[in-house]
């Protein structure tokens, strides 16, 4: 056993021009020959990236259970670029009906949530730009993904995934990544955290959590498999205006004078009602 | 120079008959008293069968067992004939009908009762790049449309009808695309191409006259005395002598075709193959107007079952921008199909269009397409209504902001637009405003817990108050209410970011809006 983990630390202590024509699997920018990128716009994130940015034509998976830690602010930047160059985003949005299954309070608010437009607009993001798909079941979801995948000139989608058993999501998955590869759109998949353990045939797969500092609230980005070597650490990004840390912040000191929140509600909702 | 084509449809009844599928079995045409039936037309299995014209319906029967035995219908040959003249009137101005002539004997020779259509493509040939081009072009369409034809050409459409309808009897004939070869052209064909009454064939056969040449040679006079000038005329219009002004055929201003389905259809999917037999008639009538078509509305005609008749199924489809590429609207129909369900055998599909859009065509590009090509407009169409076939309206959408202070009155569901509202200036939020990402369409009431909303876990309010407080001018009106609410932005221990607000009103609840995603 530990003959066989010998050569790997002899390997990066040698100098990496001696071994020029070995791979080096650290090595982030040969990691990246396989795909183009485009920038996340967050410095930090692209940093870890293999390529500096989302990998195009890629699967990308974004795993998270809870709607609102920023995982669309996360993507805007990069969606913001493809509507500015005119290209079209297809958002897939929850079943309808699909995910009984799930169980989740969020999820069955996320069934009637919509995209707010002067919201995307602030975000530089076109809704014009953008198709909408609502699908009733799972099977209507799958098949909108691949028929948006064969189009020829799509900038992104984001699609908000049913999931059945790990065995079928698999398979569906493998099929959406090789469509995927045929041209150079962003593919974003959204599915719930527990599918982290499914195997997965994305090229990049993030777990986004929330990263709750003592200052500020970070959106901690978890690389759970990138091309390359694997990233252990989480990548904290504030994602949300700042100000509204600094307002939890001063709110949460206990040496601020500011009215307790609910204090201000009560006296503004009496003021209110006064009149 | 004027130059006539003929397009001659040999045996138009069987050919309709069998359009509507791949390959049939055999097949026959009844004519005559509905007790005693006779065969009027046979495709090739039948024959080999054994089965001919004029031959009783009992005796074919017995024959070929799977024999299909469709009735003729004059009227559906005339709106067939119709229908095509609209498909070709995308190649010339000017087309004739020659209807189906009913007449005919049985038991003598039989006369070749051909229909079809007279155009003039002499001036209409360089447009599409040459004869030999447009000859191609008009006989791939007609075989795109399930036809076999023969075709005639000529300096006059007398001529060109008659040497069609030779050809398509399977006599050689030659062209005679110069005025002088007319004469040469015409004089071998058999009498019987005229479709003179049976009475003076009989007679001109009797004298020894057999070809057209034979009776061009006698002397006019007397041969108009006999047999009536106006048949002299009519050899004079074939040969150029005297003009011979043709109606000229309109297309009207709607779509209507048909096909008939010989086999029971059940599955929706079966309907495909016939769909695009009249997709790509479509096509050609929509040349020829110039225009696109933006909604097609198939309709399934089941038989009725004894007295009670059963509804058509209607197949609407609307598109999002005028469109008449037959493959295009095909790949549109097949998965708009998925949809349809039949609840009794379809008997006969049509196609109709009412209105007529002007239509653009989308330039191709000359370059293979590659991945930076701004072949934007034309994929997204394609995608858009695509999804839109299968999934309906309610599914596929597009969302637009609107000027309203009432954050749920702030966004418009659209139906898919051909263009892109482009000109209209964003509507913009005030830069201190902050808004969700994703909004729910019902606010949604939150938990409370000592006047504190509860979601997922006690919230922290971290920016706000924003006083939202508008709508009285819509006052009365159930679907847009007056709002008196108080906004927060808040956030839970798992980190969700929120958009909650506070009604001003007793009794004051907190409700979710949005989430800032």
């Amino acid at each position: 056993m530990r003959a066989a983990t010998h050569p790997i630390p002899l390997l990066r202590a040698a100098d990496p021009a001696a071994v020029s024509g070995v791979w080096h699997a650290d090595d982030p920018a040969l990691a990246a020959t396989a795909a183009e990128c485009a920038p996340t716009g967050f410095e930090i994130l692209d940093a870890e990236l293999p390529g500096g940015g989302w990998p195009q034509g890629q699967l990308i998976e974004l795993l998270h259970d809870d709607p609102g830690i920023g995982e669309l602010s996360l993507l805007a930047p990069a969606l913001a670029a493809q509507t500015r160059a005119g290209r079209a985003c297809v958002w897939i949005l929850p079943c309808e009906y699909g995910s009984c299954e799930r169980g989740l309070q969020a999820d069955d608010l996320l069934q009637q949530a919509l995209p707010y437009p002067p919201a995307l607009t602030e975000a530089g993001i076109d809704p014009s730009c953008s198709i909408f798909v609502r699908p009733a079941v799972a099977r209507e979801a799958w098949w909108a993904v691949e028929q948006s995948l064969r189009a020829a000139h799509l900038g992104a989608l984001i699609g908000w995934l049913p999931t059945s058993s790990a065995p079928a999501d698999f398979r569906a998955l493998r099929r959406l990544h090789l469509l995927a590869q045929r041209h150079r759109a962003l593919v974003f998949v959204i599915r719930p955290s527990r599918c982290t353990d499914a195997p997965s045939p994305a090229a990049l797969r993030l777990q986004l959590t929330c990263d709750r500092g003592p200052q500020s609230q970070k959106l901690a980005v978890k690389i759970l498999k990138r091309r390359g070597r694997p990233l252990i650490e989480p990548v904290a990004l504030q994602v949300h205006s700042g100000s509204w840390d600094r307002n939890a912040a001063s709110l949460a000191a206990p040496t601020s004078s500011a009215v307790k929140p609910w204090q201000l509600a009560a006296a503004l909702a009496g003021a209110g009602a006064g009149c | 120079m004027a130059l006539w084509l003929a397009v001659c449809l040999p045996a138009l009844p069987l050919q309709l008959a069998a359009r509507a599928i791949r390959c049939a079995g055999p097949l026959a045409i009844t004519e005559g008293p509905r007790e005693r039936p006779l065969i009027a037309f046979c495709n090739d299995p039948a024959r080999a069968a054994g089965i001919a014209p004029a031959m009783k319906l009992a005796a074919a029967q017995a024959l070929a067992r799977t024999l299909a035995v469709v009735p003729r219908t004059p009227d559906h040959e005339r709106d067939a004939l119709h229908e095509l003249a609209c498909w070709a009137y995308q190649f010339s101005a000017q087309v004739t009908i020659r209807p189906p002539t009913l007449l005919r004997s049985y038991g003598g020779q039989a006369s070749p009762s051909s229909s079809g259509l007279v155009l003039e493509t002499g001036g209409s040939e360089r447009l599409f790049g040459g004869r030999s081009e447009l000859h191609r072009r008009i006989r791939r369409g007609l075989g795109s449309l399930g036809y076999r034809a023969a075709f005639g050409y000529a300096a006059t459409p007398g001529a060109a009808w008659l040497i069609g309808t030779a050809r398509a009897s399977g006599l050689p004939a030659r062209d005679a695309q110069a005025g002088g070869q007319l004469q040469s052209a015409l004089a071998p064909l058999p009498l019987t191409m005229l479709e003179w009454d049976v009475d003076t064939t009989r007679t001109l056969h009797a004298l020894g006259l057999n070809t057209i040449g034979q009776v061009l040679g006698l002397p006019r006079d007397a041969f108009a005395r006999r047999f009536g000038a106006h048949r002299l005329d009519q050899l004079d219009r074939a040969l150029g002598l005297q003009p011979d002004p043709q109606p000229a055929f309109s297309p009207p201003a709607r779509f209507a075709a048909r096909i008939e389905l010989p086999a029971d259809v059940t599955q929706s999917a079966q309907l495909m193959f016939p769909a695009h037999r009249l997709l790509r008639s479509l096509e050609g009538f929509l040349r020829g107007h110039d225009a696109g078509a933006a909604e097609l509305i198939f309709t399934a005609h089941h038989n009725p079952r004894g007295v009670r008749t059963i509804t058509a199924t209607r197949i609407a489809l609307a598109l999002a921008a005028p469109e008449r590429d037959a493959g295009r609207l095909a790949k549109l129909l097949a998965e708009r199909l998925t949809r349809v369900s039949l609840p009794e055998p379809a008997v006969e599909l049509s196609l109709t269009v009412e209105r007529l859009a002007p239509f653009q065509a989308l330039n191709a590009s000359l370059l293979p397409p590659s991945q930076d090509s701004v072949r934007d407009g034309l994929d997204w169409l394609q995608l858009a209504e695509t999804l839109h076939a299968r999934l309906g309206s309610e599914r596929v959408f597009q969302l637009q902001a609107v000027d309203d202070h009432r954050p749920e009155h702030a966004i418009r569901i659209a139906p898919l637009a051909a263009e892109r509202s482009g000109p209209r200036a964003p509507i913009r939020l005030a830069p201190a405003l902050q808004r969700p990402l994703l909004i729910l369409a019902a606010p949604q009431p939150l938990a409370q817990q000592h006047e504190l909303p509860d979601y997922r876990g006690e919230l922290a309010l971290i920016a706000g108050p924003e006083r939202i407080e508008v709508g009285w001018w819509d006052f009365g009106d159930p679907h847009r209410p007056t709002v008196h609410r108080d906004y927060f932005v808040a956030r839970n221990q798992r980190g969700q970011t929120l958009w909650i607000y506070r009604e001003l009103k007793q009794p004051r609840g907190w409700f979710l809006h949005g989430f800032f995603c």
